[in-house]
């Protein structure tokens, strides 16, 4: 068991690294220039290149993704905000103040660089000196936003994913409790207006956009129960179920649709089966017969696809999100991809990897709980 | 076919119950919503539709930072409720030396940062120095001044470096050298990207301080949970005295049917007028509190005057004609009414309704059968022989909608217009070209200077890109404009620039359209809340006065 879950956690190496390195050609090869978009459309080219340069994104592309990954040193420049944390601050105060001087020259600034431990190089004919450190996903540090200056990206990312967190945790808890309760009732009493019903409304559940579900939700079910329309306020756990209420329950419903279907065929298939026939031949209580010995032998198919719902709400609640005014992960995502803010989009699609790779890990893991017959680590 | 067993009958709604379970709290704790309710400690609640982007002035370029930004700083002058330029820390309005060249500035004493230091000169120093540096989104504000160009080329490098031209003469003393006479520089010094900043609270965070901004404003920041709301607090040092309100909250809200429903429940006591939606707000309960005020911003069809074989272009008679016909045959009471519901109105010349230099001369207004005799007058009785001519426009909100109006009024008169819609960046890009000979384009004033919209958009210096892309060139005009920047005598200054509208109106460069009117919905208990033209819908604008700004609850009134 152990070496399998080792075996799979290094198997996320390789996955992370091919992800990162996609993201990162796509990102160098979409239009939008970093420099031009943090400072704006009609900044002077040269103050463009200048950033550009500063922030390393003239270097080769494998450069800047070694960088990236923190195998290579960063470059922090004497007037940027990171470099008095590298250099010291009175090292960094005495270097501004040599380079905001006339006429310095390049080896004034070698002689400087090398008594301070610093690097120096020549950008458009003017000496610049640098401070630098490793920094990168390995040291646990995702870069800094290209647009929201002086914001960390794993700050960012990681304020958002904690309420998606919370909002994908009370939409699968949701769509689990109707999903399966609904796809049980359908099998066992197939072919009934029970069965009907609750099928029709799984298709509808499918089929509704979950945007226009938000909306009517926030019209029509917010008002009359006195809940909030939108926002989440943490200040409390009473106060976080009242905002995360409806947005879960808009979520959950149409994951539970997916689920009832599923659950449903899956239940049907196991009702038929000789040992539950057995098993109600020995007197067992329709309940026993129903929860104990064939919803377990169904339950593969349904763990599988509640684990990957689970995965898709925790990644793709953007609409939800969006409606009901929460700072979700996916919205962070989509603006950030909007904004052409590379280092967030690269950061964010290396976490939604990571929270794929990990929930099939633990949907593989939980086969074993619910079915004695499902072994990892042999073989 | 299967036997059902009875005890699953009820266990089965246990999810359901479940559910419920999950709601009931909310039906305990929620109360009654009425739609006016206002915050009971008699904070502001506005939403936003965007996160902003950055809140270091020098890094503030659009509206929402800038309606945020301007309740945190301050700068040497801003405006007063009819937008003329009135000293803000500075004591009064500058001393200009007879060159027109340098300005002194005495400043405020005991202005505090909301770090609780004195503000003085040399911060005004340092904080206009920064617009020049590397990370300057905004170095255009200090352009203007001498030894600028130095200190910007020198900032893409370095850091912030002096320019020549700023010098602190004593504590409160500051005076500003420019590289010559440009009276429009006093409005560049009053956009919140030459706010007043510590050095030492920029030192301290780095480019962080874009995200926890000091200034000396009316309010301070004291949250800013990213893309979720900020929370801006009444600053008690402030120099005018503490505003009214305790707070200001901006719930980040990027759904627009989202902030109208907060809006209704009350929640929010300010909402942006989405386009479309106004005749449902209008017919709904709260069309009282619908407030529509003037933009200074121009809707026109502009004429290419250099285009060859086009029978509108050049300044001869009958292409004189033609564009005065095309001018009195369109009926703008339409497009403002029935196509944008009320949230246009036609214009009487080139300087919007709010705007300084505003004429109170009549609207532009339909007159079919002046349009027609001008029509035979220009050669071509009743359109004949008049060639069919393409009206480009961006196909945005309404503008096929008006497009379509306006060739249907032409069409009447007989002149052919054949409508040809692009997208945004496609369409100014031939429009920068010159490509089409008619074609739709807006213009909103950068600040309240009726120069904003003659030197960009009449100035044969500024043909093409910069903003004539009418290429209109008038020699006359020219120099009025020019002369203009010479002269420090307000009144004076603006007769020379309306001198210049009355000439370019008797060329009829444009079809002249009309006018916008920002659109949002205040709730009643929200008093003295009084947008100028140059106010956005969002964060609150950025010239209404906040310390001014008051919550009455209805029966407190009364």
């Amino acid at each position: 068991m152990l070496t399998y879950v080792l075996r799979r956690l290094l198997g996320v190496i390789p996955v992370v690294l091919l992800v990162t390195l996609i993201v990162f050609t796509m990102n160098a090869n979409i239009p939008g220039d970093p420099g031009r978009i943090r400072l704006g459309q009609r900044a002077d080219p040269a103050q463009v290149e200048a950033f550009n340069f500063k922030r390393g994104y003239l270097d080769p592309f494998l450069v800047q993704y070694v960088r990236y990954l923190g195998f290579a040193p960063s470059r922090i420049y004497a007037d940027h905000a990171t470099f008095d944390e590298v250099a010291g601050e009175e090292t960094a105060r005495e270097a501004q103040a040599l380079l905001s001087r006339d006429g310095v020259t390049l080896s004034e600034l070698e002689g400087f660089a090398e008594a301070h431990d610093l690097g120096v190089t020549e950008f458009r004919g003017r000496g610049l000196l640098y401070a630098s450190r490793f920094r990168g996903v390995l040291q646990g540090d995702l870069g800094e936003s290209d647009v929201k200056a002086g914001k960390r990206v794993g700050e960012l990312l990681g304020t958002s994913f904690l309420v998606t967190v919370r909002l994908a945790l009370g939409s699968i808890l949701i769509a689990m409790l109707l999903g399966v309760g609904a796809g049980i009732l359908s099998a066992v009493r197939s072919r009934t207006w029970i069965d009907y019903s609750s099928m029709v409304l799984a298709i509808i559940g499918v089929s509704m956009p979950v945007f226009w579900l938000g909306i009517l939700m926030i019209m029509f079910v917010a008002p009359p129960l006195g809940l909030p329309r939108s926002g989440l306020d943490d200040s409390s756990l009473l106060q976080t179920i009242r905002h995360l209420a409806l947005p879960c329950t808009a979520l959950g419903l149409i994951s539970s649709a997916t689920i009832a279907r599923l659950t449903r065929s899956a239940m049907l298939d196991v009702l038929s089966q000789d040992f539950v026939r057995t098993a109600k031949a020995k007197g067992l209580r329709p309940r026993v017969v129903i929860l104990r010995h064939a919803l377990r032998n169904a339950s593969i198919p349904i763990v599988t696809v509640v684990g990957n719902s689970f995965g898709y709400l925790l990644v793709g609640a953007v609409l939800t999100e969006s409606v009901f005014a929460l700072n979700g992960l996916g919205s962070q995502i989509v603006e950030s991809i909007v904004q052409r803010d590379k280092m967030v989009i690269t950061g964010g699609i290396l976490i939604m990897s990571l929270i794929f790779v990990s929930v099939n890990l633990l949907v593989d893991l939980s086969y074993g709980l619910f079915d004695p017959r499902v072994r990892h680590g042999r073989g | 076919m299967r036997p059902i067993p009875r005890s699953l009958r009820f266990r089965a709604l246990l999810p359901l119950l479940g559910l419920v379970t999950v709601l009931l709290p909310g039906c305990t704790q929620g109360g009654l919503t009425s739609a006016n309710n206002p915050d009971p400690e008699g904070a502001v609640r506005l939403a936003l539709a965007t996160n902003p982007p950055d809140l270091d002035p020098i890094l503030i370029s659009d509206t929402t930072s800038s309606g945020v930004g301007s309740k945190l700083f301050n700068t040497l002058l801003g405006y007063d409720a009819e937008l003329n330029l009135v000293p803000e820390l500075a004591t009064a309005m500058p001393q200009v030396s007879d060159d027109g060249r340098t300005y002194t500035f005495e400043l405020r004493a005991g202005v505090k940062f909301h770090n609780g230091r004195e503000m003085t000169a040399e911060d005004f120093k340092y904080s206009l120095e920064r617009l020049a540096s590397g990370r300057s989104k905004r170095t255009n504000v200090v352009r203007p001044i001498l030894g600028a160009e130095k200190a910007i080329e020198a900032g893409r490098t370095a850091g912030s470096t002096a320019i020549e031209g700023i010098r602190v003469l004593g504590p409160l003393t500051l005076e500003i050298e420019l590289e010559k006479p440009y009276y429009p520089f006093l409005h560049l010094l009053s956009m919140e990207n030459a706010a007043v900043i510590p050095r030492e609270a920029v030192e301290a965070a780095g480019d962080g301080f874009s995200r926890q901004p000091v200034g000396t404003g009316p309010f301070v920041l004291s949250e800013w949970k990213e893309n979720e709301r900020l929370v801006l607090t009444a600053n008690p040092d402030y120099f005018e005295g503490a505003p009214t309100i305790p707070r200001i909250t901006m719930r980040v809200i990027k759904e627009a049917i989202t902030r109208n429903e907060e809006y209704k429940a009350g929640n929010i006591d300010m909402v942006d007028i989405t386009q479309g939606v106004l005749p449902q707000w209008r017919a709904s309960d709260h069309s009282d509190e619908i407030r529509l005020y003037d933009q200074a911003s121009i809707l026109y069809y502009g004429f290419n005057l250099e285009k060859e074989g086009s029978p509108y272009a050049g300044f001869g008679d009958k292409a004189r004609m033609l564009r005065e016909a095309i001018n009195r045959a369109v009926d703008r009471e339409f497009i403002c009414e029935r196509i944008v519901d009320g949230r246009h109105s036609p214009i009487n010349g080139i300087f919007p309704p709010g705007m300084p230099g505003h004429s109170d001369r009549a609207a532009f207004t339909q007159d079919v059968e002046r349009a027609k005799q001008l029509l035979a007058d220009a050669g071509y009785p009743g359109g004949e022989g008049l060639p069919p001519v393409d009206l480009w426009f961006n196909t945005q909100g309404d503008n096929g909608k008006i497009a379509a109006a306006i060739q249907n009024d032409l069409r009447a008169i007989g002149i052919e217009i054949v409508l040809k819609g692009l997208d945004w960046a496609a369409f100014i890009e031939a429009t920068d070209r010159g490509e089409p000979a008619f074609f739709r384009l807006g213009w909103v004033a950068d600040y309240p200077d009726p120069e904003n919209f003659l030197y960009f958009l009449f100035h044969s210096a500024n043909k093409g890109p910069n903003g004539n892309v009418s290429f209109y060139g008038n020699p006359e005009v020219d120099a009025l404009i020019d002369q203009s920047y010479l002269e420090t005598d307000a009144e004076k200054r603006l007769g020379l620039l309306r001198q210049a509208e009355e000439k370019i109106l008797a060329d009829w460069p444009w079809l002249f359209l009309t006018s916008a009117r920002e659109g949002m919905l205040v709730k009643p208990y929200i008093r003295n809340f009084n947008p100028t033209p140059i106010d956005d819908d969002s964060a609150g604008g950025s010239q209404v006065d906040w310390r001014e700004v008051r919550v009455v609850p209805e029966t407190a009134s009364e």
